[in-house]
């Protein structure tokens, strides 16, 4: 099953490989990480999915709250939390999709950040699903790259 | 305020914490630290060894024969790299052991300078945490982290990294009275709710079995286990490592494939096993346990079984399980029969003397354990010749027991003695090895005599069995005497108990070499 693991760490060198060594030591490949700063500068937060039998991510968790630097885990479920991502894609257009592609940026409410006389760059934010459709869309459209920060995570209000 | 060096600071910080004495060897980028070192030799006892891995292997035997810490100090890249061994052997029995390695300048890590090896790297799987010193004023506080972090909570290694600058740094000396580490929980709290169906599914079960691991290895045990025992009439049993932790002549003796005959009918006839600081699920298959009844107790809460849900998990320190059990149970008595469990016990030691006379060779354990008697610490080596020390020896203290499990490490046994011999120096220390595993650390002997240690090493020397081996081995006599200890030869024969006898209290570093 995939999981989404949510974890505050200490802003400290060696502590992104502490992390992500727990999961080499089983052979479990790390599908997105995202790792930045907190509202508290000597916590980061680190988001990882990955996807493996339950028991064992259960037990890479116990061992997350055993580490020293490890101050919270949390195993976010994908329908208690929500999920964003943002994607940067440079697309050469031909001479006769050029407007297609900013429709078809305009359609997914996504920027251009940057324009050149042969190029765009766009960027778009959203679920892993809705980045998949716009990258098929653009790829017959010029598509030469693609750049993808992995899953953030929040969990959402607990309904009363 | 007076400014110190950081190589003082580094001893300064130990004697606050009350450290006598650390293992170690000189090197490049510790020299500050041996330079510093005669000021502080009335307080601090170095023990000058003679391979990084015999020196983590003492400051385990130290620590495992006493309770107190360990602690090693060696420099860096080859000399850390030589301490791995001992630290995976360390961690795997969870054994508090404090590591310093010293490290290049900090202006020069990562760019492969001279001796460099990334310390923090190499043993951050083996290690129950690790850290890089970076500033001299930090390293105070470092140290008495490192040691909180090792000897709390489910006890391990801990290596502390120091770049040669902050050793040459100066800072006042500014020792922590409190530890904060916001992150680390020390000892997890014990729900009522957990205790309460734990005291509910107890009093239904009728043949409880108790099984204690090292985890349950702590000297506030011992009383209360003894009088668990006593009200409850409740029999234990204890692994590899815990031999002792009950008297060899109330408990039934150890689980698993090299076990007692008691202990496996005892497991089968039980209804409630209840294992406390044992990693139970990993030493008994998998069938003996499934339609078991089962209470884990363990402190540290990746070794609770997630599997078993209908199995109850209690995340605690033995020390207050057993404290509770002792306390809070009130009235109960199992429904063990007495006369059951008093026939078992014979046929255990019929099974025992019929085993031994399978394997006459096994004798030897028997030989031994009524010569050297209950107060003798017995430092060993795990291999096939070792599980049958433990199986045959009679153990009364588990800190008598000496011997690596986890890791099985070939050649832990001689080095762990002479650590053990630090420790507790009025009592008698025997390291028992096979030939092969004796050589690994047997350059070790010259610590011994430096250090006019009296210990005794026997060597079983099992090449003599098999004759189509040509090569018999070193003469293991000449090899004790050119280093300067004393030196036996014997035969495995009718003999032997006299022969032992004669040598074995003979003073001084002594070598017995027993061919079987």
């Amino acid at each position: 099953m995939r999981h989404i693991i949510s974890i505050l760490v200490d802003n400290e060198p060696g502590v992104l490989a502490r992390v992500s060594g727990l999961f080499t030591a089983r052979g479990f490949n790390i599908e997105s990480l995202c790792v930045a700063e907190t509202e508290k500068p000597s916590y980061s937060r680190l988001t990882l999915v990955t996807s493996g039998e339950d028991w064992i991510i259960d037990q890479i968790i116990k061992r997350f709250e055993n580490m020293i630097n490890v101050i919270k885990v949390v195993d976010l479920t994908e329908s208690e939390s929500i999920q964003r991502e943002l994607l940067i894609a440079r697309v050469v257009p031909t001479k006769t999709s050029r407007s297609e592609v900013l429709r078809v940026a305009d359609i997914f409410r996504s920027n251009v950040i940057d324009v050149g006389p042969k190029s765009y760059a766009l960027e778009l934010t959203g679920t892993k699903d809705k980045l998949e459709a716009f990258v098929e869309i653009l790829r017959p459209l010029g598509l030469k790259e693609v750049t993808r920060t992995g899953l953030v995570s929040i969990a959402r209000e607990k309904k009363k | 305020m007076k400014k110190f060096l950081g190589a003082e600071l580094f001893f300064e910080s130990l004697h606050g914490l009350g450290i006598k004495t650390i293992f170690g060897l000189p090197g490049g980028y510790v020299l500050k630290i041996y330079d510093v070192m005669p000021s502080y030799a009335s307080k601090i006892n170095h023990i000058l060894t003679r391979h990084e891995q015999a020196a983590t292997h003492m400051a385990d035997g130290f620590s495992r024969a006493s309770g107190l810490p360990g602690i090693i100090l060696c420099t860096s890249g080859p000399a850390a790299t030589n301490t791995v061994t001992g630290i995976s052997t360390a961690y795997m029995d969870s054994v508090p052991v404090l590591i310093f390695t010293g490290q290049v300048p900090t202006p020069f890590l990562g760019s492969d300078a001279f001796q460099e090896a990334d310390h923090i790297g190499i043993t951050r799987s083996c290690t129950k945490h690790n850290t890089l010193v970076r500033k001299t004023k930090d390293l105070p506080r470092a140290i008495a982290e490192a040691l909180h972090i090792s000897n709390t909570g489910r006890k391990g290694p801990v290596l502390v990294d120091m770049p040669k600058d902050v050793l040459l740094g100066e800072s006042e000396f500014n020792l922590p009275k409190k530890i904060s580490l916001p992150n680390y929980i020390e000892e997890p709290k014990i729900s009522k709710k957990v205790l309460n169906s734990f005291k509910s599914k107890l009093l239904r079960s009728k043949k409880p079995v108790l099984v204690f691991g090292r985890g349950a290895c702590y000297q506030e045990n011992l009383k209360n286990i003894v009088k668990i025992l006593k009200n409850f009439n409740i029999p234990a049993l204890t692994s590899l490592l815990s031999l002792g932790v009950v008297d060899s002549k109330v408990s039934f003796g150890m689980i698993g494939a090299a076990g007692s005959y008691a202990s496996s009918r005892l497991i089968e006839d039980s209804d409630h096993i209840i294992s406390v600081g044992c990693d139970i699920r990993k030493i008994l298959p998998k069938s003996s346990l499934i339609k078991k009844e089962m209470t884990i107790v363990d402190i540290d809460s990746t070794q609770l079984d997630p599997l078993l849900k209908k199995n109850l998990n209690i995340n605690c320190s033995s020390i207050s399980f057993i404290e509770y059990l002792s306390k809070d149970i009130g009235s109960y008595k199992t429904e063990w029969n007495n006369k059951y469990l008093s026939q078992l016990r014979i046929k255990n030691n019929e099974a025992e003397v019929q085993e031994v006379s399978k394997d006459s060779k096994a004798s030897i354990f028997r030989i031994l354990s009524n010569l050297l008697g209950k107060s003798t610490v017995i430092c060993s080596d795990f291999s096939y010749k070792d599980v049958n020390l433990q199986r045959f020896y009679k153990f009364s203290d588990y800190r008598n027991n000496i011997l690596s499990g986890g890791n099985g490490t070939p050649g832990y046994g001689f080095p762990a003695a002479i650590g053990a011999k630090f420790s507790r120096p009025k009592s008698k220390v025997v390291s028992i090895s096979t030939g092969t595993n004796f050589q690994f650390n047997m350059q070790e002997m010259i610590v011994a005599l430096e250090q006019k240690l009296d210990l005794t090493i026997i060597v079983l020397n099992d090449k003599y069995s098999n004759k189509s081996m040509k090569y018999k081995g070193p003469d293991y006599k000449s090899l004790a005497e050119s280093f300067g200890a004393k030196g036996y030869q014997f035969n495995f024969d009718s003999k032997i108990e006299k022969n032992l006898k004669k040598t074995l209290h003979v003073k001084g570093l002594v070598l017995i070499e027993v061919r079987i």
